[in-house]
């Protein structure tokens, strides 16, 4: 319901900016996207408010008892208010790209460099290591690397929380199912069994 | 709205999603075919790490193992080789993200030259797989070492879980290909070079797991 509502108020907004002819660039455009469509705008405005407004106290309805999030949405939609910006930093361009950080991406490469080496380093330090202390810290490293790997170049540090969630949350199950795993067969290493 | 979107280098802008942002649907999708790859990959790990785990020993690798289990003689998988092969993919996620970073800054050319540098680091490393398994040198190769496919489940995991990985690898690299000429001819946006990368990321972030997992454990 979110997209369609927020892209009606969006084309209201187009329509108002062009009525003070005061409309930024962007705007504008909306606008000439508008035209295409090929129907007669200010009808289609008000038609458009007057949905907005009916969608308004559908939203209200369906919000009671569900999430906290979707008042503020209807709040949004009713005061007719831009999208607030996501919620980092991160400076965007007008596509909703963030401008790249070169920097940041070399400074992955580098800490990725460094642990290759030390795990390397300490699969050959099987003599001076208890086992369990070695394998531990070989996949303690390969969960940091992997993690930077997703955070930093698959630019999960720039998505939503809940996109961070929707990846993290289902590949937990493997991973639990892993931990499962070991601690039984490290329960059988040492109270015996079959 | 298509003459909208043909006027830019970039598709069009998304609505401003409450959970989601302003994440394309393509990259979305890309997202939930990974995490079913994952599973994938998740599924194979966990089987191995089974076999593993109930195992007596695994690799038949020294004359001690030969005389007590009466098995045939396996090689040992090379840590040094394999590590210069995690390097080099590396080095291809890193080329990989400047590539987009320079799409992203309308360097057109700058994408190129990175996504033709990632797809050489791709090549690579399917080289390095290729000698690793058959050699490219007489006297290497693990199928000429005597590490036979269905023979143990130490030798048909490692197959199974590379090869899987080798698969990826090489989808990755025609994937990319395809992008790079399509960048080359003007018809990809960052969109485009964001997804594939997503993709050849995690291509890289498996093989971390798989490094770890089947080459750098202990024997015994």
């Amino acid at each position: 319901m979110g997209k369609e509502d927020k892209d009606k108020v969006d084309e209201a907004k187009a329509d108002e900016a062009k009525a003070d002819e005061e409309a930024s660039e962007a705007k504008a455009d909306e606008a000439k996207a508008d035209e295409e469509a090929g129907e007669a705008k200010a009808d289609e405005a008000k038609a458009d408010k007057k949905k907005a407004s009916s969608n308004k106290t559908k939203g209200k309805g369906k919000t009671k008892g569900k999430t906290k999030g979707k008042p503020k949405a209807a709040a949004r939609e009713a005061t007719s208010d831009p999208p607030p910006e996501p919620k980092d930093d991160a400076p965007h361009d007008d596509h909703g790209h963030h401008k790249p950080d070169r920097k940041k991406y070399l400074q992955v490469f580098f800490w990725l460099f460094v642990l290759t080496v030390l795990e390397v380093g300490v699969a050959y330090l099987e003599a001076y290591m208890g086992k369990t202390a070695l394998v531990t810290a070989l996949i303690g490293l390969a969960l940091a690397k992997a993690a930077a790997v997703a955070m930093f170049f698959m630019h999960l540090n720039h998505e939503t929380k809940f996109m961070r969630w929707t990846v993290a949350f289902p590949m937990a199950f493997p991973a639990l199912y892993a931990f499962i795993l070991i601690a039984e067969g490290a329960y059988r290493a040492i109270w015996g069994g079959s | 709205m298509s003459a909208h979107a043909a006027d830019h280098d970039h598709p069009l802008v998304y609505p401003d999603d409450k959970l989601y942002s302003r994440i394309t649907a393509g990259k979305l999708g890309m997202w939930l075919f990974l995490l079913s790859d994952g599973f994938s990959f998740g599924g194979l790990l966990l089987a191995y790490g089974i076999l593993r785990g109930s195992s007596d020993y695994w690799g038949c690798i020294n004359e001690k193992l030969v005389a007590q289990f009466n098995c045939v003689l396996e090689p040992v998988l090379g840590i040094n080789f394999t590590a210069l092969l995690t390097f080099i993919l590396i080095c291809s996620s890193v080329t990989m993200v400047l590539a987009h970073a320079a799409m992203v800054e309308g360097d057109r050319k700058g994408a190129v030259r990175w996504l033709a540098a990632t797809v050489f680091g791709g090549s690579l490393f399917l080289l390095g797989q290729y000698h690793e398994y058959w050699g490219l040198i007489e006297g290497h190769g693990l199928l000429n070492l005597g590490l036979e496919f269905g023979a143990t489940h130490y030798s048909t995991t490692f197959y199974c879980i590379t090869g899987f990985h080798g698969l990826h690898v090489t989808t990755g690299v025609i994937y990319l290909a395809c992008v790079l000429v399509g960048t080359m001819m003007g018809k990809t946006d960052a969109n485009t070079i964001e997804v594939a990368g997503l993709f050849w990321h995690f291509v890289d972030l498996v093989w971390i797991l798989v490094f770890t997992f089947i080459y750098l454990i202990p024997y015994g």
